[in-house]
């Protein structure tokens, strides 16, 4: 494979040319990158201003490679192409060559169909006086257009060959399809009859013909004209109708067909010499041509605008059993010819890209092939989906035979680039998870990484890439995105949300921090934040055992306002013995116990009584002690649990707490001795 | 071929780093003149400021987003020898306005160097919110957030004095075949030809972070250093910008004791021809960027058989003069013949800019 040299580029950057300054590039997403001026900085660097503040413009220059299937009708081939890519993977290297091929003719019938409408939309766009538009239109033509004739030629080549490998009837086919201008003004020329030999097209149109070994269409045409009863159209008709024909399911072995040829070519010539056709130069032109004559034939190159495009014919007259392994020799011999009458010095010369491809195709230099055709501006598509298709029936082989594997490699590589800068396309990323799908490990790891990057702005739009994510079962980018809706949503106070998307991600530390932020919240302001959320959580409730707390927390919370202060009174002490409460939390929730043990008739049972008071020496009293020993420590820190709380006087509290518990008690105590006894 | 869409910073002295959020959406620069910029993408692809504030009192060095499930959370770092972490806060609903006013807040103000700080940024997502920070005095420090929620405090975790001032950290994106998370940094230090990459690691043992290796092979100045997403790889990637341009491939090993080591393979790549200044890897470590100090961009691809070429070279023009033409007047013909892969300038002769047919 050639060595290219690196493109070259230039933006426009003032700033960065000054002295000392130099440009630096930064990649956004897919292939976008970002440039600014930069000044190169050390850690000895003495900050200052620059020389140059204020004074240019401080720029930052978006570059993206162009990609042409934002397009509408372009946008439409990439899909329906897409539906084949999958066909054909489904078919896992074992279908049968006509599977391939038809394969192929769709990919080539979507290109075909493409074209139609890229025509229609130039047409369109001209009516409009859209010069940009039709330009653009204009330019996608000649690239698909390149497209359809590399590939209608590679599938001749590679993926129907013929049982004894000759090439010329097929490369006739391509020729005819490529220029048909002979077969068109044939087809008018038909239909008008005993008048055809009056048109100005007549002997173009058969000359056209002859030279694309069209010899049926010819003879009907020539049938047409007036003197067909004369001698010398007799002769003619009969030269044409006497030549032997070379086809692969004929039987005719190879020899037999070469001596049949030549029997018929020497008396061919003898007839020619005989000048019994000299009185209508037209036929006699026509019978050099299909006599392989030198001159005429020379004379013919003189008039064609491509190397290729009268070669297929030439083969036909003069090596009509041409096999594929010949035929890069017989086209470089044919290219010189061609490029020596043409006036060129040498062959590479004006040779376009397409003619070069179209060269290295018939010289079978696959790898020159592929790396041209990466060349097409099309973003990639042909060049993947081509070799993808080679790769799936077994013709990429070509490509080196001492390095089979390079050929998956290679292969593997070019649908990883298509799929994921597809994937980088917000409205194409779908399309491109099925290139990624199918080219290893990596292509999996990249589809994880890039589906977890598409951007989404609405709950919708997360849903559906959460469903993809469980489908190719990517957990962790399930989990991400649902830690991320759920920071959004706290962010834009949607609680009761946060708290739903929190508890889908199925992440426990994250749950539990959304879990502290309400309880704390609560804690601070007496204010529940997302009663619907948290009353239908559930069994779900397990994932954390804070949301545990929260949760069974919010039902005493219930319970005390519907004023059903037993089931409340129950509530509470359990989760006093539960060992989940949070630090913070503990001043707030013995706080809470106060009024159920202030209640005239006792709603808390003597050994729970006790149990409070356990809990206020054990938990609250220490808990208090560590927080002033800090502050006397560190008084410039923020005071965490004693000055956020709603009342000030936490001594107070403490005593209230103790003498609440005390009255509680000795209430309880008599109530129970009474009913004891 | 290349479309171009430019913006005007409004800066109003050099822009020192730019970075962009996880989906490549919203922008953040800082500057020389001691401002942050944060830039929004709309859905045509135009970026426009959001939010400008003064965020140090010297020039800003680096500024880094963590990851979006944390939040919109910029750290920026500065010659004023802090660090800042950032949260952008969603203010009261205007009804005037159709969307909310949002504005970032300064949460932290991480002050413990005692010299410059070179670098900043934020740890993988699954280590927690983790940042670490560079100095020139050649100490790394690693702060957490204990608290996701609450940004106001972040504690020292670890903290890894070097005897050679610091330009630049990097943290690994991946742990595959290795016993921890490796963070990498940078000195730039001129006097000495020792090695001036240093890669670092906890160990388990010694209950912190320790150096477990150092890239013998960069002895020049490194200015920065970047370690490469991994999606799927099996090793992992360092890309270096000293003198020249160094790719480092780090491959996590396991010998007969069960004990893990680094095997490290070092490629220099020198078509700049002149020091490097920054590095940047694409989303896949398909691509990478290295800016030279030849007033030059180069883009690095790596092709099917994993070797590394440079595929782009993009340069700086003073003038406007000799772009015009090229921009506004491709015409068909070339704009068709121009490489797939990237536009060229119309000055340049090439065989592929001969036509299509």
């Amino acid at each position: 494979m050639q060595e290219d040299q690196p493109i070259l580029f230039a933006v426009v950057d003032p700033l960065s040319c000054r002295y000392a300054n130099t440009l630096s590039g930064q990649f956004v997403s897919g292939n976008k990158v970002a440039l600014s001026a930069y000044r190169p900085i050390t850690s000895t660097t003495v900050d200052a201003p620059t020389e140059f503040a204020g004074k240019d413009d401080v720029l930052i220059h978006m570059l993206q490679q162009e990609f042409i299937f934002d397009d509408p009708i372009l946008r439409s081939l990439v899909a329906e192409a897409n539906s084949t890519f999958v066909a054909l993977q489904e078919l896992k290297k074992r279908g049968s060559k006509t599977e391939y091929i038809k394969i192929s003719r769709t990919y080539r019938s979507i290109v075909r169909a493409c074209l139609e409408k890229l025509q229609e939309a130039t047409v369109n766009a001209e009516e409009r006086d859209d010069v940009d538009a039709q330009a653009k239109y204009q330019q996608y033509i000649s690239i698909f257009y390149s497209i359809e004739c590399v590939w209608h030629l590679s599938e001749i080549l590679f993926l129907d060959p013929t049982p004894s490998n000759a090439v010329v009837p097929q490369l006739l086919d391509w020729i005819r399809f490529h220029f048909p201008a002979a077969e068109r003004m044939a087809t008018d020329l038909l239909l008008l009859g005993r008048e055809a030999s009056d048109s100005d097209d007549y002997w173009p149109a058969l000359k056209g013909l002859i030279i694309q070994g069209q010899v049926d269409v010819a003879r009907a045409l020539l049938h047409l004209h007036p003197q067909v009863e004369t001698a010398h159209f007799k002769l003619t008709d009969q030269i044409l109708k006497s030549m032997p024909t070379y086809t692969h399911h004929g039987g005719t072995s190879i020899q037999k067909f070469r001596s049949q040829w030549q029997y018929w070519l020497t008396d061919t010539e003898r007839k020619v010499s005989a000048n019994i056709l000299a009185i209508e130069p037209n036929l006699e032109e026509l019978i050099q041509l299909v006599t392989g004559d030198t001159q005429i034939w020379n004379t013919q190159i003189q008039e064609s605008e491509y190397w290729y495009e009268f070669f297929p014919g030439y083969l036909f007259f003069t090596n009509p059993a041409c096999k594929h392994f010949e035929l890069g020799n017989a086209a470089n011999t044919w290219l010189s010819r061609w490029a020596r009458l043409k006036g060129h010095t040498s062959n590479e010369l004006q040779m376009k890209h397409l003619d070069r491809v179209i060269l290295n195709l018939m010289e079978n230099d696959m790898h020159q092939v592929i790396h041209a055709i990466q060349l097409m501006a099309d973003n990639q598509w042909f060049v993947t989906h081509l070799t993808d298709l080679l790769y799936n029936c077994g013709q990429l082989q070509i490509v080196g035979e001492n390095q089979v594997n390079e050929c998956i490699k290679l292969r593997d590589s070019l649908l990883y680039d298509f799929g994921s800068s597809l994937m980088s396309r917000n409205a194409l990323w779908q399309l491109g998870m099925d290139y990624l799908d199918h080219c290893g490990q990596e292509g999996q790891a990249a589809l994880a990484l890039l589906l977890a990057k598409i951007p989404f702005r609405t709950e919708k739009q997360a849903l559906k890439i959460i469903a993809i994510a469980q489908k190719k079962r990517f957990f962790e980018v399930e989990q991400e995105i649902c830690k991320i809706q759920s920071k959004k949503s706290l962010n834009e106070q949607r609680y009761g949300n946060a708290l739903e998307w929190a508890i889908r991600s199925r992440d426990t530390l994250y749950v539990t921090s959304i879990a502290d932020f309400l309880l704390n919240h609560y804690s601070k302001t007496g204010d529940m934040l997302c009663p619907d959320a948290i009353a239908n959580i559930g069994a779900k409730m397990f994932i954390s055992p804070r949301l545990v707390f929260l949760v069974k927390y919010f039902d005493f919370y219930q319970f005390y306002r519907k004023r059903d202060f037993l089931p409340a009174a129950e509530l509470l002490v359990n989760l006093l013995e539960s060992k989940i409460t949070p630090e913070y939390f503990w001043p707030s929730l013995l706080i809470d116990s106060i009024p159920l043990l202030e209640s005239k008739d006792p709603k808390i049972l003597s050994k729970e009584t006790c149990a409070i008071l356990h809990h206020l020496e054990t938990e609250l009293v220490p808990l208090i002690d560590k927080k002033k020993k800090r502050l006397e420590k560190y008084p410039d820190e923020p005071i965490g649990i004693l000055k956020d709380y709603r009342i000030e006087n936490i001594e107070e509290i403490i005593n209230l707490l103790r003498l609440a518990c005390a009255r509680n008690l000795s209430r309880a105590i008599i109530i129970e001795n009474t009913v004891m006894g | 071929m290349f479309e171009v869409e430019l913006i005007t910073a409004d800066h109003k002295d050099i822009i020192h780093d730019v970075a962009f959020d996880y989906y490549g959406r919203r922008m953040a620069t800082c500057s020389s003149d001691q401002t942050v910029k944060v830039w929004d993408e709309d859905e045509k692809g135009n970026w426009t400021e959001s939010s400008s504030w003064k965020a140090h009192s010297g020039s800003i060095w680096r500024i880094s987003w963590a990851h979006p499930e944390f939040g919109q959370v910029l750290v920026t770092c500065s010659f004023d020898r802090t660090a800042s972490v950032w949260e952008e806060v969603v203010g009261e609903k205007i009804s005037s306005l159709p969307t909310t006013s949002r504005r970032w807040v300064r949460r932290m103000t991480l002050a413990d160097s005692r010299t410059s700080v070179t670098d900043v940024k934020f740890a993988p997502k699954y280590l927690g919110l983790l940042l670490a920070t560079a100095s020139a005095d050649g100490i790394i420090r690693i702060y957490e957030a204990p608290d996701i929620m609450n940004l106001t405090q972040w504690p020292v975790l670890h903290e890894i004095a070097n005897k050679l001032p610091l330009s630049c950290i990097s943290w690994n994106t991946s742990t595959y075949m290795l016993s921890s998370q490796l963070l990498a940094a940078g000195s730039d230090e001129t006097a000495t030809h020792t090695g001036k990459v240093f890669i670092f690691a906890y160990s388990e043992s010694a209950r912190k972070c320790v150096k477990i290796e150092t890239v013998n092979e960069i002895t020049q100045p490194v200015t920065d250093l970047a370690f490469a997403p991994n999606p799927g790889r099996t090793f992992h990637m360092l890309a270096v910008a000293s003198k020249d341009l160094y790719i480092v491939n780090i491959r996590g090993v396991t010998d007969a004791s069960a004990n893990t080591k680094l095997e490290i393979q070092t490629t220099k790549f020198s078509d700049h021809n002149c020091p490097v200044w920054r590095v940047c890897w694409n989303m896949l470590a398909t691509m990478l960027i290295s800016t030279g100090d030849d007033g030059c961009v180069r883009i690095w691809r790596k092709n099917y058989t994993k070797n590394w070429k440079c595929a782009a070279v993009i340069k700086a023009e003073g003038s406007y003069t000799s772009y015009e033409p090229s921009l506004n007047s491709p015409t068909m013909a070339t704009s068709a013949a121009a490489t797939a892969k990237y536009y060229k300038k119309g000055t340049i002769t090439n065989q592929n800019q001969v036509p299509w047919h």
